[in-house]
């Protein structure tokens, strides 16, 4: 019998906050998803409404083939559940050995996850998520607080993600991993810019040095560092 | 009520009058019923009905013991009523002009900053444990009274930071004693009518009690 | 000048630096102790042994502005003009007086719209902004920013930016993870494990850096 094909469906969503109001419709296939945002817009309200922590106001979010959700939450400490790393690691159904083989994390298995630098604790606890597959992986600004390196080393891991539906919500400009779809959040509606590279083109919330690079007709294939690099660097 | 002096002070009568005996709770009660929004002024009804299931329990053991366990239940009951509605009237920042006006700008100021603080560390408290309580469905921990109890560590280690974190603010800002304020206070008429009613609650509230002083100085009389 | 010899806290360890007046960005991996320098400029956490001197003053005696990472990490009350205003009442500036400031800074940063506002009801680039009004409402002598973009958009980045270069502040000390940002600055200082390894003008700095992640991709293409 064929599995279900996973993705998550957005039908009718409109979301209401004391600040703002999202309408949301559409379809996160299998594949990376990028959702770019103004502060405030509601990315990560429609981050958690898609991970089914809160239900939206109108509409429904349906989640056809997908058995296991992660969120990743933009501020690390609303994670921790354990007084140390160790029991962090733990809570997260990793296995201990294989995080704290990491220099990163080696000598810090005892210590309390507030202990380390926010940096860190960010570093720690997406290492943990990314330990195990899920089918629907959400990830609300998780370059916050991290260094350029651990940026870096994060698209590298996402871009080894093959299955399941993995959507990103962020700002970040710089270190970007290959995506499949661009969506972004304007004046309260999100829409669907499409699959790269025909959608960097029609993003308005592009970075500033990939929209001056399709200025000079030189759009990227994708949105990624090395993809950005290679546009730049064309003749 | 938008003058929060009227409303401290009416809080503080209105709990002193259910506290001491049915008649005064009776009254409190129908203040509560006339000039609060009612069921609306309960923001989350869990905790209250559980603090009230709590005093119900007390009150048996009271009344099952020979005590008043009924008289405990109702006092107790509109007290938490008259309490729920004080929380739910706080607007940001009034403890402050009302601490500056009621003891200076030196003690008041500081008593009201600390009542100020305390609010927001119960607001942050509760979002904590939200927060906490999302963390744990997301790793699939079930939320029982046994996984509960790390989260509760954990929210006592959140808070310590948090008023670490606040202490090194107030010195970054400057803080040392006191601070300046001119309070500012928005009486209506409709305060003004709630407050004077305040004075028939104690009335209900003293009036037993005067009639008791007299009973008993009779019988003490007719004793001696 | 910022005046800083033999300095040692935890694993934090500098010999000898001058900062000079303007926008000093540090940078560096996640734990190599830029916060902790910052801290310590602050006054917030004291020396183990050495010295910090701002302008031959020692921090805990300068005006500071101080600005977290963490947008609810920077609030003590719970209405925006309280916390604006936070700093002129303890340092018991009249009422009047403190009232022209909070609104004159608010209106240079663009939130006086904000001001009856709760805070917890802000995203979290207006939060940063109320911050940094909070924190520029006594025109401090030095202004500390601990990765206050890493949460924010180009917008708001931008609008920051702005009302740092017209703060009129002597100092501004901060760090952040986008090199676009730490290029526009007078100084920077990179830390590796509590050690600074490079200090100088932007484009000295970066010219050690060309292998690695932190240097600016503008910089990289030319744009």
């Amino acid at each position: 019998m064929e599995s279900e094909v996973m993705k998550v469906v957005l039908d009718g969503v409109i979301l209401n906050r004391h600040s703002f109001s999202l309408a949301a419709q559409g379809e996160f296939s299998q594949g990376i998803h990028l959702v770019s945002g103004a502060v405030g817009s509601g990315k990560s309200t429609l981050a958690l409404a898609i991970a089914g922590i809160f239900p939206p106001e109108q509409g429904m979010i349906s989640r056809p083939g997908i058995d296991s959700v992660m969120i990743s939450m933009q501020f690390p400490e609303y994670h921790v559940t354990g007084m140390t790393l160790q029991e962090e690691c733990t809570s997260w159904g990793c296995k201990p050995e294989k995080i704290f083989s990491s220099p990163d994390f080696f000598t810090k298995k005892h210590q309390s996850p507030f202990a380390i630098s926010r940096g860190e604790l960010k570093q720690f606890h997406l290492s943990c998520i990314l330990e195990k597959h899920y089918d629907l992986l959400i990830f609300d600004e998780p370059f916050s607080s991290l260094d350029c390196e651990s940026k870096q080393r994060f698209c590298q891991r996402l871009s080894q993600q093959k299955k399941g539906v993995t959507i990103l919500f962020t700002h970040e400009e710089t270190f970007l991993p290959r995506i499949d779809r661009i969506w972004e959040i304007i004046n309260g509606v999100l829409h669907d810019r499409g699959a790269p590279p025909e959608a960097i083109s029609q993003w308005s919330g592009a970075p500033p040095h990939i929209k001056k690079l399709i200025g000079q007709g030189k759009t990227p294939k994708n949105i990624s560092f090395d993809d950005v690099l290679e546009a730049a660097c064309r003749t | 009520m938008q003058d929060v002096r009227i409303r401290v002070c009416a809080g503080a009568i209105l709990s002193c009058a259910a506290f001491l005996n049915l008649s005064g709770a009776a009254a409190a009660l129908i203040w509560w019923l006339i000039f609060s929004p009612r069921l609306k002024s309960i923001n989350q009804i869990r905790p209250v009905i559980g603090l009230i299931g709590m005093i119900g329990i007390i009150a048996i053991i009271l009344q099952l013991t020979g005590g008043s366990g009924f008289s405990y239940f109702g006092r107790m009951t509109v007290i938490i009523l008259i309490g729920t509605w004080l929380a739910a009237e706080y607007q940001p920042g009034e403890f402050l002009h009302f601490g500056v006006w009621l003891l200076g700008t030196r003690i008041g100021f500081e008593l009201g900053l600390m009542a100020e603080m305390a609010m927001q560390s119960l607001v942050t408290l509760l979002r904590d444990f939200d927060h906490i309580r999302t963390a744990l469905s997301m790793k699939g921990v079930p939320v029982t009274p046994i996984t509960i109890l790390p989260a509760g560590n954990l929210l006592i280690h959140l808070e310590l930071a948090r008023a670490r974190d606040n202490a090194e603010l107030l010195a970054v800002r400057g803080y040392q004693n006191g601070g300046t304020l001119e309070p500012v206070f928005l009486p209506c008429k409709r305060d003004i009518v709630a407050g004077l009613c305040v004075i028939i609650v104690l009335f209900f509230a003293l009036f037993p009690f005067v009639n008791f002083l007299y009973f008993d100085s009779e019988v003490l009389r007719g004793l001696l | 000048m910022i005046e800083i010899r033999d300095l040692r806290y935890r694993t934090l360890h500098i010999d000898y630096i001058d900062i000079p007046e303007g926008i000093t960005t540090i940078i560096g991996k996640n734990g190599s102790g830029k916060t902790t320098l910052l801290r310590l400029c602050a006054g917030i956490t004291v020396p183990e042994s050495g010295t910090i001197l701002i302008d031959r003053t020692p921090p805990r005696q300068t005006t500071t502005g101080w600005v977290n990472e963490f947008p609810d990490r920077n609030m003590l009350f719970s209405k925006v003009y309280d916390e604006i205003s936070s700093p002129l009442r303890f340092g018991h500036v009249a009422p009047d007086t403190a009232d022209c400031e909070v609104r004159n800074i608010a209106n240079r940063s663009g939130i006086s719209h904000l001001l009856s506002r709760r805070v917890y009801d802000l995203s979290g680039g207006e939060k940063v902004l109320v911050a940094l009004a909070a924190a520029l409402a006594t025109h401090p002598k030095i202004l500390i920013l601990d990765e206050y973009d890493s949460h924010l958009d180009r917008e708001h980045c931008d609008r920051i930016e702005h009302l740092l270069r017209d703060s009129g502040c002597d100092y501004i000390l901060r760090c952040t993870q986008q090199m676009e940002t730490a290029a526009g600055s007078d100084t920077i200082l990179m830390f590796d494990e509590g050690k600074l390894v490079h200090a100088g003008h932007p484009a000295d700095v970066f010219s050690y850096l060309k292998e690695t992640g932190y240097y600016p991709f503008s910089w990289r293409v030319r744009l």
